[in-house]
């Protein structure tokens, strides 16, 4: 499934950045992300408990940052597995300021789904994964709004 | 040829089946309903990944939870089961080893990787859940066309590439007639892979006596006596000591033609623990761990002259085989091979089939079994060119079709076609659908802005397998006929229906070949601890190679009786005749002994002639000298809705020739299911796996199988060419529907969006598809 | 298709069900008609510890009218709705729904409130309820409370509904005079479900357009209102033509289309205006 979007996120793109490279942020935006725990080198180990209509599904895996270009761009990737199936793929975060100095975040990438999840839940995948997404930049966006800083300069 | 003999009272009559009361009233017995005392449930955990080495495999906690009495792996049983049987003989086929439990790697999502045993069924499945596998994911190959390439990942190590086998074929001169030829017309056609879906799923139970020393499987399968053969040699157990039974089967169309994994592990389980152990397929499964259909994909290329004349084909098939092979899997494909000239006299063939390993579940025989490939292939063919030389379809077939002299009929890939008369069936379709008008109506229809399509589609296909020579294992069958001491009659069949009717057909014969009621008459299949020997049924073979094997065994058995009657009437056996449970001198029905009473006669022993032993049964081994060859032409009227792609079938109208029918009711509806599978292919059915060989169309949510009322009321009529190949002048009905009807919808939804300059739809014509190729259209119109 | 265990609770009263809800909380999980909750508990994709069968509970079931107003209960089944006397004097918008949901199978079985609840996007009521402007109640801890259609459906199988209530009547405002409707679906083939919907209701007065609704299912993540075409005929006549232009704007302002294996988001915003056209006209004739 490939991952297509764009957000604009209410903030200059020095804050955004932040938002969405911090462990402590990321973990407060993925939705249903119950812990992450360094592993080095960007690399968390994940818990999140996510789904909908009923079919949650705790996976396990490792979130990874990869490709950073400080304030432009990386790339987020996710290896998950639960009982019911797994998920595996990667987003492109690309970065960019407008001119009400907030900062347009555009996404491409790819999500591969496995196991029953693959097999039964087709009608539902795309707009589950959709909604993640939407849920994801929900909180970026409360972020933004409440005025957190980056968690360096605290 | 001779047909059946004497005053025939049943055979041809409608009679309904004697098998639906029990069916409808739910009084059937199917593998899940047979309890046996003690008996352990077994659930297997399958691999959610297409191609992966499994790393680590913990059982651990499964083997902990209580009521789990065991938990096996490949590498536990990997001494004690053998390979997967695949029954296929092809010159350079590459058989890789097909573990009944994956070891050490794992191929298709679905494989299975372990098997639990429990004491109830729910156990087993929380079980399957506290087992802990690591893999390491491989490269995944789903893409025939990739598959074939050099740097494509390999699913078979040993084997180099992912080439299964290629076999030729060069008959005539085809480069000439390609260069000679007035049009060549290219095509990539693509039969996409279809998931059967019986419905029953699949099930097994088996129970081994210690003290007997004996196994008995219950399978819901089309062959039990393989299967018998088959078990022995996978979990090493003698022959004479197995016993198979296919109780009550829920429908299969060739996806129980087979020997599974499941099969071997629930045998090898009920030995090894000494309980009995059952295992049921969840529909989940059925759909990833049994068989596939079709998945071919087919570069076709035709000569063809300006008056419509077929003078070459030329082709590369690329064949699905799926990530192992199962019992008939690399030989499907060779059906499509050797039939795909259909029903044209194409002297010039050149074909490569290229059977193609990937990360899929197998295909194998699903009705049909690659002459509805075949047919798509030609019938696709046939109407591009018509297309092309602005042709009615219905001339360019007149024009290649066989004249009815020239049967028995050889095409160029060494089939001979039995019978036929291609041109009358065509007519007799023609004139009920009421052609040329037809045509004069699409017209006017079309100028009112309609998208109104006519599709035909003319075939020729194969049925009644044997002979032995075409068929792995064996193309005869086998049956015993029993008069009983009361005078009942027992019917032993080696054929095994699941549906087909036999019950009912085969006691018509019988009943008018012994003169007797239809009730005093039981055919019994599916157990080969009474059958002595028997095949199974599959490729139409039942009724032409199984019935006549009754109905020569019942001959031999009425001889006998005859001969017995003649002693006791003091005349003639040669005059006797056999009616309404009497017999009787030809002429004197008032002097009439009872069959009842002939038959106490032969079992009390005290007065019989000389030379005739007590007891009346007789079994005979039927060998067919040939195939048959059904034929028929199925034509369809659609209208196709541009805003929106869906297809209203307004007519189908189906003449077949399968020679002589016993059952009209059966045979129709043989022939009604058949449409409707075809149907399916053409318009609903499609398995999806995605790049990562994931199954995306895992459940009836998102496979769909044509419901009642999707399928169109099918009008049918029959033309009788009857078969050489066997004395009741039969050729077997149960895959024309499915043979015919796809291409024949394909073609009608072409016709219909022709207009708009369309060519060719991809299968199935979903709604969306559909508009999409409108929409596309246009938008090549208004460029 | 074996189930993880559970506890199955059949309480004989809201009360007492809503009290199993807050004892259990997120791990109980309310069984109606369960054509959604059990093939998902079947295929392990959820594993609920408590089901509480609301089937036992009379309350919650039966079709009644009251001042102007069609009161059905949660527990009502499609069936009774296809085939309600009441229903079909007076919405037969309902009727026509109900009888365009799954199979008889489901529509024996299955029941407007549990459809309602688990808000399957592409489910039929949703269209006819939004086009109704129906009102949906619901009691929880902190008593009744009633939700318009137009606020109850917030995301992809999420609804107004907090997991402690338990809806109990959707309350159904009779329409006026010279009002007819029309649902219009095309099934997806294997589920049935709708790849687009489309639930029309219309006063029309000398063929003009006095008011229009329309509810889209199946379309989007959140079945809507087609708004932009409401308000582009209002007014105006119901000509083949503005009807046809009106129909254009049924996707307007709707930016998560959905798509799967079997319909792209073009073919599915096609469907909606096909659709919309054709209830329209149908519902107009």
């Amino acid at each position: 499934m490939k991952i297509k979007g764009e957000y604009t996120v209410s903030a200059a793109p020095a804050r955004v950045w932040e938002y969405l490279t911090h462990p402590e942020y990321l973990q407060q935006c993925i939705p249903g992300c119950e812990g992450l725990k360094s592993i080095g080198d960007d690399a968390y180990e994940a818990v999140l408990n996510v789904g909908v209509a009923g079919i949650k599904g705790v996976y396990t895996g490792i979130v990874k940052m990869e490709n950073k270009q400080p304030l432009l761009a990386y790339r987020l990737v996710v290896e998950g597995a639960s009982k019911i199936g797994f998920i595996n793929g990667f987003c492109d975060f690309t970065l960019k300021e407008n001119e009400q100095n907030q900062t347009g975040v555009k996404l491409d990438g790819k999500l591969n789904v496995g196991g029953k999840l693959a097999r039964v839940g087709q009608r539902i995948i795309t707009g589950a994964a959709k909604m993640t997404i939407g849920k994801f930049f929900k909180g970026v966006e409360k972020l933004a709004k409440s005025g957190a800083i980056p968690l360096e300069s605290i | 040829m001779a047909t059946l003999a004497g005053p025939s009272r049943l055979i041809g009559a409608p009679i309904k089946r004697r098998e639906d009361p029990r069916l409808i009233q739910g009084l059937s017995h199917y593998v899940d309903d047979l309890k046996l005392v003690n008996t352990l449930h077994c659930a297997f955990l399958r691999s959610d990944y297409a191609h992966a080495e499994i790393e680590n495999i913990d059982t651990e906690a499964a083997k902990r939870l209580s009521g789990v009495v065991t938990v096996i792996t490949g590498e536990d049983i990997r001494e004690k089961v053998s390979s997967v049987p695949c029954a296929a003989e092809i010159e350079g086929l590459k058989i890789p080893n097909h573990p009944a439990l994956a070891v050490g790697r794992v191929r298709f999502v679905g494989e299975p990787v372990a098997a639990v045993v429990a004491t109830d069924p729910y156990i087993a499945r929380d079980a399957l859940d506290l087992i802990e596998i690591e893999y390491r994911e491989l490269p995944v190959v789903v893409d025939m066309d990739k598959a074939i390439e050099p740097d494509s990942p390999v699913i078979f190590e040993e084997f180099g590439d992912n080439i299964a086998f290629t076999m030729p074929l060069d008959a005539g001169d085809v480069d000439k007639a390609f260069a000679e030829a007035d049009h060549v017309i290219s095509h990539r056609l693509v039969n996409q892979r279809l998931i059967p879906i019986a419905m029953e799923p699949r099930g097994v139970l088996a129970e081994y006596l210690r003290g007997e020393g004996t196994l008995t499987v219950w399978s819901s399968t089309q062959i039990p006596h393989h299967l018998k053969t088959f078990l022995s040699l996978l979990v090493d157990f003698p022959e004479h000591r197995i016993r198979v039974i296919a109780p009550e089967v829920g429908g299969a169309f060739g996806s129980k033609l087979n020997v599974y994994a499941e099969e071997a592990v629930v045998a090898y389980l009920a030995i090894q623990l000494g309980k009995p152990v059952k295992w049921i397929e969840k529909r989940g499964e059925n759909f990833t761990s049994t068989i596939h259909g079709r998945d071919q994909i087919n570069y076709v290329e035709i000569a063809v002259n300006n008056d419509g004349t077929i003078t070459g084909l030329r082709a590369k098939l690329l064949a699905n085989m799926g990530a192992y092979y199962q019992l008939l899997t690399p030989i499907i494909p060779v059906l499509t091979y050797l039939m795909i000239p259909g029903a044209y006299k194409i002297p010039n063939i050149k074909l490569e089939l290229i059977g193609v390993l990937t990360n899929k579940m197998a295909t194998d025989a699903y009705r049909g079994a690659g002459r509805p490939e075949a047919t798509y292939i030609i019938e696709r063919m046939v109407d591009l060119a018509a297309q092309k030389l602005g042709m009615d379809p219905k001339d360019i077939r007149f024009k290649n079709f066989p004249q009815p002299d020239e049967f028995p009929f050889e095409i160029p890939t060494g089939i001979i076609y039995d019978s036929g008369n291609y041109q009358e069936t065509f007519n007799k379709a023609l004139g009920i659908i009421n052609y040329d008008d037809l045509r004069d109506q699409q017209s006017a229809r079309r100028k009112r802005g309609k998208y109104v399509g006519i599709g035909i589609c003319t075939y020729a296909e194969i049925s009644g397998f044997g002979p032995s020579i075409g068929v792995a294992g064996g193309g005869w069958e086998s049956s015993t006929v029993r008069i009983e001491r009361t005078g009942k009659v027992t019917v032993l069949t080696g054929v095994s229906p699941h549906g087909q009717g036999q019950e009912t057909s085969f006691a018509q014969i019988m009943a008018d070949e012994l003169g007797v009621d239809i009730d005093d008459i039981a055919v019994i299949h599916g157990d080969t601890g009474r059958q002595p020997q028997g095949i199974g049924t599959f490729g139409s073979r039942a009724t032409p190679v199984g019935g006549t094997a009754m109905l020569i065994a019942g001959r031999q058995v009425k001889d006998k009786m005859a001969k017995l009657t003649a002693h006791l009437l003091e005349a003639n056996p040669d005059d006797l005749v056999f009616e309404n449970g009497k017999i009787f001198v030809q002429g004197s029905p008032a002097q009439a002994v009872e069959f009842a009473t002939v038959a106490a006669a032969a079992h009390n022993a005290v007065n019989l002639p000389p030379d005739i032993e007590p007891g009346l049964e007789a079994t005979h081994f039927f060998e067919p000298e040939k195939f048959t060859n059904p034929f028929g032409a199925h034509i369809a009227i659609v209208e196709v809705d541009p805003d929106t792609g869906e297809i209203d079938i307004q007519r189908y109208v189906a003449v077949d020739d399968i020679g002589h029918i016993i059952n009209p009711l059966l045979v129709t509806g043989q022939v009604h299911g058949g449409i409707a599978q075809g149907l399916g292919q053409a318009l609903y059915e499609g398995a999806v796996y995605d790049e990562n060989g994931q199954l995306l169309t895992g459940s009836l949510m998102d496979y769909a199988v044509p419901k009642a009322t999707q399928v169109p009321s099918v009008e049918n009529d029959y033309t009788v060419t009857p078969s050489p190949a066997n004395p009741m002048g039969v050729k077997g009905v149960g895959e024309t529907g499915t043979i015919a009807s796809t291409a024949c919808i394909v073609n009608a939804v072409v016709d219909a969006l022709s207009p708009l300059g369309v060519k060719d739809i991809e299968m199935p014509l979903t709604p969306n598809r559909v508009w999409q190729v409108i929409e596309d259209a246009k938008k090549g119109v208004s460029e | 298709m074996i189930p993880g265990s559970f506890e199955y609770i059949a309480p004989s009263s809201v009360d007492e069900a809503l009290a199993l809800l807050k004892e259990n909380g997120e791990s109980a999980k309310l069984l109606a008609g369960g054509h959604s909750l059990i093939p998902t508990m079947k295929l392990r994709l959820a594993e609920p510890e408590v089901i509480v069968d609301l089937n036992r509970i009379g309350a919650l079931k039966g079709i009644s009218e009251s001042s102007g107003t069609l009161i059905i209960g949660a527990l009502t089944t499609h069936y009774e709705l296809e085939t309600s006397d009441l229903a079909h004097r007076k919405i037969p918008l309902l009727a026509q729904t109900a009888a365009a949901i799954g199979d008889v199978q489901v529509r024996n079985k299955g029941t407007i409130g549990g459809s309602l609840a688990h808000a399957d996007p592409a489910a039929d009521w949703p269209a006819a309820i939004l086009a109704l402007d129906a009102e949906i109640k619901a009691v929880g801890q902190g008593g009744e409370r009633s939700i318009k259609a137009s606020d109850f459906f917030e995301d992809l199988y999420t609804t107004a509904i907090d997991p402690e209530e338990i809806i109990t009547e959707i309350h159904v405002p009779i329409p006026g005079a010279n009002t007819k409707g029309t649902y219009l679906k095309l099934p997806q083939i294997a589920s049935g479900f709708a790849l687009a919907g489309v639930a029309v209701i219309l006063t029309q007065v000398e063929n003009i357009c006095q008011n229009l609704a329309v509810g889209v299912t199946g379309v989007s993540s959140v079945p809507y209102r087609a708004a932009g075409v409401e308000s582009d005929l209002r007014g105006k006549a119901f000509s083949s033509d503005n009807i046809a232009a009106a129909a254009e704007k049924a996707v307007d302002g709707i930016d998560d289309v959905l798509e799967d294996i079997h319909a792209s988001e073009a073919y599915r915003k096609n469907l909606a205006k096909v659709y919309t056209r054709r209830a329209i006209e149908s519902a107009a004739s």
